[in-house]
């Protein structure tokens, strides 16, 4: 896993994007395993082309079928049109995996709304990247059903259920 | 006749699915040996990430 090289590529493409999951609150806060590198990404076309060519270049292969038998290297497609196919798409790479979200439960408001409530925010080699912030955090994990919550997390994130409900 | 009805998934159903279908195309792809140092690997990178939260074991008195 490569996070810097993934942000960096994205960066380099001017994607507009902002670090959510696992991997945001583990930079952030508090250490948890994670294996993937969550992107919320602007749903928007000329966004959907810059993250298309970053993503190609980072040797991403991308699977469209139910099965997952179809696994393609995105820089194969020759438009950035599959990123239109569906909501969420759970993308492998020789850099890691990498999950990429056109829309977020607990985040209806959307991207263009949200984004100036993210921090930019930098990896300890200096590679700059949006970083979801600590309230949104909060509101996406209150968007999932009770048991499938990261408690600890909520905690981490100063969520107190008494006072904040 | 009626159309059966079609359901539509959930973003986190697509997303459980989609997870899925990725491990089980990870481990088509590569042996049990080669995952398990890319999983090693990404554990490094973890570490790198966050220098800070690697301690020094206590010192025995």
């Amino acid at each position: 896993m490569n996070v810097d090289l993934i942000l960096s590529t994205l960066n380099s493409h001017h994607a507009d994007y902002i670090l959510i999951g696992g991997m945001n609150f583990f930079l952030n806060h508090q250490p948890v395993t994670t294996f993937d590198v969550d992107l919320w990404i602007e749903d928007a076309p000329l966004n959907q082309q810059a993250v298309h060519g970053a993503l190609a270049e980072l040797g991403t292969e991308v699977s469209f079928s139910n099965r997952g038998d179809d696994w393609v290297p995105v820089s194969q497609l020759t438009s950035s049109d599959w990123l239109q196919r569906q909501g969420v798409f759970c993308l492998w790479s020789p850099h890691g995996a990498i999950d990429i979200f056109r829309a977020v439960a607990g985040l209806e408001a959307g991207y263009t709304a949200l984004r100036s409530e993210c921090p930019l925010r930098q990896t300890p080699a200096g590679v700059s990247y949006r970083s979801l912030s600590d309230d949104l955090m909060v509101r996406c994990q209150l968007a999932l059903p009770e048991p499938e919550r990261h408690v600890d997390r909520l905690r981490a994130l100063g969520y107190r259920p008494e006072v904040d409900r | 006749m009626q159309e059966p009805e079609q359901k539509v998934e959930t973003l986190s159903e697509v997303k459980a699915r989609q997870e899925a279908n990725r491990e089980a195309y990870l481990r088509r792809r590569f042996t049990p040996a080669e995952l398990w140092r890319q999983q090693q690997a990404a554990l490094d990178e973890l570490a790198r990430l966050r220098p800070d939260l690697q301690r020094k074991k206590p010192t025995p008195q």
